[in-house]
């Protein structure tokens, strides 16, 4: 059963009220908010008075400094860097630049990368025989006919696109502080390095190119560089 | 935390672990749950501590978060990265060993 939505709204709104500006941190607070509604509804309380509760939790928290907390978290390097900046602009001049860092979203990609079922994924993450040998495959492949739509899982930027010997035509693209993908094997690369990328839009089309012996897309998610299992990310249809 | 969150400040993030290692994958809200119904109300973890702790153990890749439509609405799923199982496991050992030693200490008749 599905809350009512102005409900859903009120609470996302009053969370942004109270300073939670990190999405991240907000969607994940607003669904706590939500189950604990649930829980009170299940439990014989009134919408009325679940939704009250929670109000009343949501306002005694700190909320700002839960905000503050999480983006240091994820920007620890960068504000380090930048406090040690304005500290030498401070002895340097009598003159600072008060600025606050601008606020960076850390979303996991969540797209298929082309449009497929699990039927079509010929081979998985995970160690595998090649060539008689134990091998690390590092992504996920994808059959699909030469010149299927390929679309970037995520918001970011294109970091590389080209070609290369094993990788045949590539697009490498870093999303955000954490999260990078990449994508092999293609036959039309649509991007160029550098050019920032949205989340669904067509980046190349699925080729047979490099190290392929039939036409498939290799799709790689990196964590901090290291890849980890695609399929955790594959949530979403891309929007044809 | 009430009343315990001194203790708490420097073993939250092994109870997540330990309890991610248990039941598989979970989010902040059944976190929160699992660890009030586990302890009888004793230790009940608050908002303001468990998702920044969630978000530090992810970054470090210790977990990892996948993303799913419920009820409407996304919620974040966390589950142990594969490449990082031994070394949670080390983790959890070593809190194990230690509250051993504490009760040794606080507790030296029994």
């Amino acid at each position: 059963m599905n809350l009512p939505s102005p409900l859903i709204d009120r609470l996302d709104q009053l969370l942004r009220q109270e300073g939670l500006r990190h999405p991240e941190l907000r969607a994940e607070l607003h669904d706590h908010f939500l189950c604990s509604i649930e829980e009170a509804l299940e439990g014989g309380s009134s919408l009325g008075e679940a939704e009250r509760d929670a109000i009343t939790q949501i306002r005694e928290m700190d909320l700002k400094g839960m905000n503050r907390q999480t983006f240091f978290i994820h920007h620890q390097n960068s504000i380090l860097m930048a406090s040690l900046c304005a500290l030498l602009l401070t002895f340097a001049s009598i003159f600072t630049f008060p600025t606050e860092p601008e606020l960076v979203t850390i979303d996991p990609p969540s797209l298929w990368p082309i449009a497929a079922d699990q039927h079509a994924v010929s081979s998985g993450f995970g160690y595998r025989m090649f060539q008689q040998k134990k091998r690390m495959h590092t992504g996920i492949d994808i059959k699909a006919p030469v010149g299927t739509p390929v679309y970037a899982t995520e918001s970011g930027t294109v970091l590389e696109a080209g070609f290369h010997e094993k990788k045949g035509n590539y697009v490498l693209i870093e999303h955000d502080s954490i999260y990078s993908t990449t994508y092999y094997h293609l036959s039309e690369i649509l991007v160029k390095p550098g050019k920032a990328v949205k989340m669904g839009q067509k980046i190349a089309e699925t080729g047979n190119t490099g190290f392929s012996t039939a036409p498939h897309l290799h799709y790689e998610v990196r964590i901090n560089g290291k890849a980890v299992d695609p399929a955790h990310y594959m949530i979403d249809q891309p929007a044809k | 935390m009430k009343g315990n969150k001194e203790f708490l400040s420097g073993t939250l993030s092994t109870i997540i672990l330990a309890l991610l290692k248990e039941h598989g994958r979970m989010y902040g809200y059944e976190i929160c749950q699992k660890t009030k119904q586990l302890t009888d109300d004793a230790i009940q973890l608050t908002e303001g501590a468990i998702y920044p702790a969630l978000h530090k153990l992810e970054k470090k890749g210790f977990i990892l978060a996948t993303k799913e439509k419920v009820n409407g609405r996304v919620r974040k799923y966390y589950s142990i990265q594969p490449a990082s199982v031994s070394e949670v496991d080390q983790q959890i050992k070593r809190l194990i060993n230690f509250s051993g030693h504490l009760q040794n200490l606080l507790n030296p008749s029994t």
